[in-house]
């Protein structure tokens, strides 16, 4: 006997994520698989819920409630019950749970669904702040820790499910869920995750210096940082490098330009991943993150082709040069004899950079200093190299009394002066508050 | 395109015989002080009420705010017989005013409390006055708001 096939009428496609229990009600009543008498009891039940949680909002205080109140507390409302249906295994089970189950059971069903989704994010959470990629960007360390911290204590899915209280400033990869309430951070994290657990790989001394290669600013702006991360890596592997150098050079994105030119972006990108995912480098969360989001990367790619801007997408890390700084001693500095033997190493050194270098290991007082900049004749790349190495009371000092060009006597203190100029400009906001604070009449910083 | 569904109505609460039983059964309290409300009043005062939650934009649960105004102001020394039911709408409209001005901060008990209050102290009967004392109160609730925020 031939088996008559039933084919349900409603097909998910045509249920909107975002209003899944109103678009599935609607469905359902088009598709006559809800009946207009049980529609209006769901409606009175709906009412009459708002009613019971308006009465625990307001502690049994208010008997009105303002018609704004009232949409967003039905808003979230058929949020959790949306929940509820949702973790049906099907379509046909969800409209029979509408069919006989009432709103108020619905609603709490959904409350406890949305507990565990919140005991589950915890411990996501909980993961992802072990092994948080340490980075000065503020936004990765704000959302990731401080937001996540903030949602945990102030999300209220009975009074207000959609009301997630926080902005999950920093983008993602995947750019925002377009989801509401817990689905959106539940969604937020598992990128999150994803995204983390591929850039801990990484030193983050490495991932720093890349990133300045695209601004220091980086730091305050929210930019994605998984992404410079992830294009460096396919840049490398693609230059047959090592991907955890994070070291693009200017030759290799010559090489690149013409592996993209020559094999095709797509096929390139491919290559990349593969390779990227035979050295073990994707969790299997970031493998089907890395692998939904292909299309983002060459498209990413194929972008600043046309548009020859390569070079912002495979960055060239800024090396951070080892601060040495010199350290100077208030009491005497060195005796005659040592500053002669001292003042002809300085006249026979060759090389600016090891002149100064030596300068700065060597020196002892400020008097040394002084008589050196009369004694030798140091030009400017020598005072470039030496005056980044003064500490900053040092530097305001000399900054007092040579940051004037036209007040210098000789070519050595004119050096002298454009070198302090160019650190005095060079000087961050915070190094400038500091700078300001000295006062060069101080005895503890006079020379 | 398909309209959606209207999920919710906002529904008036109890019915009008309901609300107007309720109204009249204030006489008790009324007559201790010499005044009283006609069937023909408490229907009035019934639309009255409606209006005022349709105009503030609320909806009410139960059977309107009105009965509990005239029981706590059936007291008051500034009530006469003459310009009772029009003080009682001006009261029941300002109520529904203050709610939403106030956020939905203070209770329907404690709101009808400081009315009361004002109403025959500072405000000697006056209703103007009464008005410009809500007022002053929603300012101060919008500033704690502010200030928790």
């Amino acid at each position: 006997m031939q088996e008559i096939e039933t084919v349900f009428p409603i097909h998910e496609e045509n249920i909107d994520e975002n209003r899944y229990f109103e678009s599935l009600l609607e469905c359902a009543v088009d598709a006559e698989l809800i009946s207009t008498d049980r529609f209006h009891i769901i409606q009175e039940q709906l009412y009459e819920l708002l009613k019971r949680q308006w009465a625990a909002i307001s502690e049994g205080n208010s008997s009105s409630i303002s018609m704004e109140t009232a949409q967003k507390l039905t808003g979230s409302i058929v949020y959790v019950i949306g929940i509820t249906l949702k973790a049906c295994s099907s379509l046909d089970t969800a409209v029979r749970i509408m069919n006989s189950t009432t709103v108020e059971q619905m609603f709490d069903e959904g409350i406890q669904i949305i507990e565990q989704k919140m005991k589950a994010l915890k411990r996501r959470h909980r993961r992802i702040l072990n092994r948080l990629l340490e980075t000065e960007n503020v936004f990765y360390t704000s959302t990731l820790k401080d937001g996540m911290k903030a949602f945990f204590r102030l999300y209220r899915p009975s009074c207000d499910a959609l009301d997630i209280h926080i902005t999950l400033d920093y983008p993602l990869y995947a750019g925002r869920p377009q989801m509401q309430g817990i689905e959106l951070v539940e969604q937020y994290l598992a990128f999150a995750e994803a995204e983390n657990s591929f850039c801990t790989l990484f030193d983050s001394k490495r991932i720093h210096e890349l990133l300045c290669g695209l601004s220091k600013d980086y730091v305050h702006t929210p930019l994605n940082l998984f992404e410079y991360v992830l294009m460096e890596a396919i840049g490398l592997v693609l230059c047959g490098r090592n991907p955890f150098d994070l070291n693009l050079m200017e030759s290799d994105l010559n090489t690149l330009h013409d592996r993209f030119e020559t094999d095709g972006v797509h096929h390139c990108v491919s290559e990349a991943i593969r390779q990227l995912d035979g050295k073990g480098m994707f969790s299997k969360l970031t493998r089907q993150y890395v692998m939904m989001y292909q299309e983002k990367t060459v498209f990413l790619i194929e972008q600043s082709l046309t548009m020859h801007t390569l070079h912002t997408l495979f960055l060239i890390p800024l090396k951070q040069e080892p601060k040495i700084r010199m350290e100077i001693q208030y009491g005497e500095g060195m005796n005659y004899k040592e500053y002669m033997r001292f003042l002809w190493t300085v006249r026979s050194m060759n090389s600016p950079q090891d002149t100064a270098l030596y300068i700065i290991l060597n020196v002892r007082g400020i008097n040394d200093l002084l008589d050196l900049f009369t004694d030798a004749q140091l030009d400017e790349e020598v005072m470039n190299h030496l005056v980044p190495s003064f500490p900053l009371p040092l530097f305001a000092w000399m900054y007092e009394r040579y940051g004037e060009e036209l007040l210098c006597e000789n070519m050595t203190e004119r050096n002298l002066s454009r070198a302090l100029q160019r650190r005095y400009e060079a000087m961050t906001e915070e190094e400038l508050e500091e700078f300001e604070r000295i006062e060069t009449d101080d005895p503890e910083y006079t020379y | 395109m398909k309209e959606r569904m209207q999920l919710w109505i906002p529904q008036t609460g109890a019915d009008i015989p309901e609300r107007v039983s309720s109204i009249l059964s204030c006489n008790q309290h009324l007559n201790r002080y010499g005044l009283s409300l006609s069937l023909q009043q408490a229907l009035i005062l019934v639309q009255g009420c409606q209006a005022s939650i349709q105009e503030s934009r609320r909806i009410e649960f139960h059977e309107g705010i009105t009965a509990e105004l005239i029981r706590v102001f059936s007291d008051s020394p500034y009530l006469s017989q003459s310009e009772l039911m029009d003080t009682i709408l001006e009261l029941t409209d300002l109520f529904y005013t203050l709610k939403n001005d106030t956020c939905d901060q203070i209770g329907d008990q404690e709101l009808i409390a400081f009315m009361k209050d004002a109403f025959d102290g500072e405000c000697h009967g006056v209703m103007e006055l009464l008005v410009q004392k809500g007022m002053e109160l929603s300012e101060s609730v919008h500033e704690a708001l502010e200030v928790r925020m």
